[in-house]
């Protein structure tokens, strides 16, 4: 761990998630965005969300303040703004290169022609069998639409990493939903396992893999990735205290940057930083403020890189050094403390469903309330067979 | 993260770079994080690999004697992969697998035939 000193003096992230909208044409059970999404249509109102102006004016203010090399635009689905193509256009004439986070559905080919230049489509896959997949995505067609944008992005020659959310609900279809991302022309494969937050957690004994899903799945995926060469990410930290990750030689695993230069900080479609998406807190506002004043000033930035969760104070230096703590930003959200492990790591212990003791999870902003989607007539359709278009 | 530096030498062949390391060589993919004006400068060359823990994956490439080379690429949580990363699954296998879940029923005539 670098000393105060070298803290201090850090340089300037490159990378930032531009969380364009919090609306989403999806009602994904496991979304582990910070605010959740607004489960909305996409001419509901856009809650304040900044226009395109003030948009490319707070994406040059940031380019002049921060050496920015990469902007992932996320959401909500980031495509259902129509300025989509005007706001790539103006972060690819910054020599800056753009990924667009999205659930693939609204990849039509007009679109992805106007989007494409450039850019990297990250594209979620949850399952090669249609009712699984719109099952964990909270809406029937969601599969058909994400299978066409996909193919839609081939045709157009674009750049398209296929992304896999691990859940108790699909974690038998990894190796069949990978080969077919391959299929379909994917360039890497993401593998998240569901992250825990304030929104999700209700859900965590239905969806939640245990340690011994993850082992399998990545297992499959080392094999995939010797196989066929592709490269494969599993992004949200798999603690190691939790599955031990180092002998999956293949696949390239996710650690927390700390707040550090190699972070991600996440701006919302309001302006206000976070260190990540993860991260319920808000460090301040890029509207009003500069990047670099809140980069450096803001004291919560020592805390979360200096707070270690006190389950963490006794394990193994040669983890603790590799997995800095898990993902406090899951912490923070569903235990409102950054001295509470991942709530990832208690749950998977034999007895986490008895001694997690949670308190409240913490959601900055009000939730809109729907009825349990478990409970919902949609979702006790029997699950069928191989899935078709 | 925990370095370990290990040798190889930096090879250009085809149009693309590879690490050759123990007589194996492996494809350098070149995007975004991976300056390829810094990468032409290290053919021939024999670098210092930097891997991570607990992961095999080179994060960098370093000039042997020390003097900076490539940058490494970064994979961190939750972030999309890196744009580096992309480009090494082969057209035949790619094809192969979509014939293969055509033939299983996960894939339609319809789309096999749009995916070429």
């Amino acid at each position: 761990m670098k000393n105060s000193a070298d803290f201090e003096s850090r340089p300037l992230p490159k990378t930032f998630v531009l969380e364009l909208t919090r609306r989403c044409n999806n009602h994904c059970l496991y979304c582990y965005n910070e605010g959740g999404a607004l489960q909305s249509k996409s001419d509901s109102p856009r809650n304040g969300e900044m226009g395109t102006a003030e948009l490319t004016d707070l994406i040059a203010k940031l380019c002049a303040e921060t050496p920015v090399e990469t902007i992932a635009l996320s959401g909500g689905e980031p495509l259902l703004r129509e300025d989509l193509p005007e706001i790539l256009s103006f972060i690819n004439a910054k020599g800056i290169a753009p990924v667009v986070i999205t659930n693939g559905t609204l990849l039509t080919p007009e679109k992805v022609a106007a989007t494409k230049d450039g850019v990297t489509y990250e594209v979620t896959l949850l399952s090669y069998r249609e009712q699984v997949h719109d099952k964990l995505a909270g809406r029937r067609g969601a599969w058909k639409a994400a299978i066409d944008g996909m193919i839609n992005v081939r045709q157009a020659r674009g750049s398209l990493v296929a992304v896999f959310v691990a859940t108790k609900l699909n974690v038998a279809d990894l190796r069949k939903t990978a080969e077919l991302s391959i299929a379909l022309g994917a360039g890497a494969i993401m593998y998240n396992r569901m992250n825990l937050g304030a929104h999700n957690l209700r859900y965590a004994d239905r969806l939640l893999p245990t340690p011994d899903m993850i082992r399998e799945n990545l297992e499959v995926l080392d094999g995939l990735a010797a196989q066929y060469g592709i490269p494969v990410a599993a992004s949200v930290v798999i603690e190691p205290c939790v599955v031990d990750v180092r002998k999956y030689h293949h696949v390239h695993f996710g650690w927390c940057p700390l707040a550090g230069e190699e972070s991600y900080f996440t701006i919302d479609p309001l302006g206000n930083v976070r260190i990540c998406n993860h991260s319920p807190v808000v460090l301040g506002n890029l509207r009003r403020e500069r990047f670099s004043d809140i980069y450096y000033n803001n004291p919560y930035l020592r805390l979360f890189r200096d707070t270690w969760p006190d389950e963490c104070k006794e394990c193994e230096p040669t983890l603790k050094h590799m997995c800095c703590g898990g993902c406090k930003a899951s912490a923070e959200q569903c235990c409102g403390t950054l001295t509470r492990v991942d709530p990832f790591v208690t749950l998977s212990r034999p007895q986490g469903a008895t001694s997690l003791a949670l308190p409240a999870p913490v959601a900055r902003r009000r939730v809109e309330t729907h009825c349990s989607p478990f409970e919902s007539p949609f979702f006790d359709q029997k699950e069928g067979g191989p899935g078709r278009e | 993260m925990e370095n370990k530096p290990a040798i190889g030498t930096v090879a250009f062949k085809d149009g693309n770079y590879f690490l050759e390391v123990e007589g194996k060589q492996h494809a350098i993919p070149v995007g975004l994080h991976v300056d390829v004006a810094q990468l032409k400068q290290l053919v021939g060359q024999k670098v210092e690999i930097v891997s991570s823990e607990p992961k095999s994956f080179v994060i960098g490439l370093v000039k042997a004697g020390g003097v900076a080379g490539v940058r490494p690429p970064r994979i961190i949580c939750y972030f999309p992969a890196d744009p580096n990363l992309f480009g090494v699954v082969q057209e035949d296998a790619r094809a192969a697998l979509a014939k293969q879940l055509l033939n299983e029923g996960i894939l339609s005539q319809a789309n096999y035939e749009k995916l070429g």
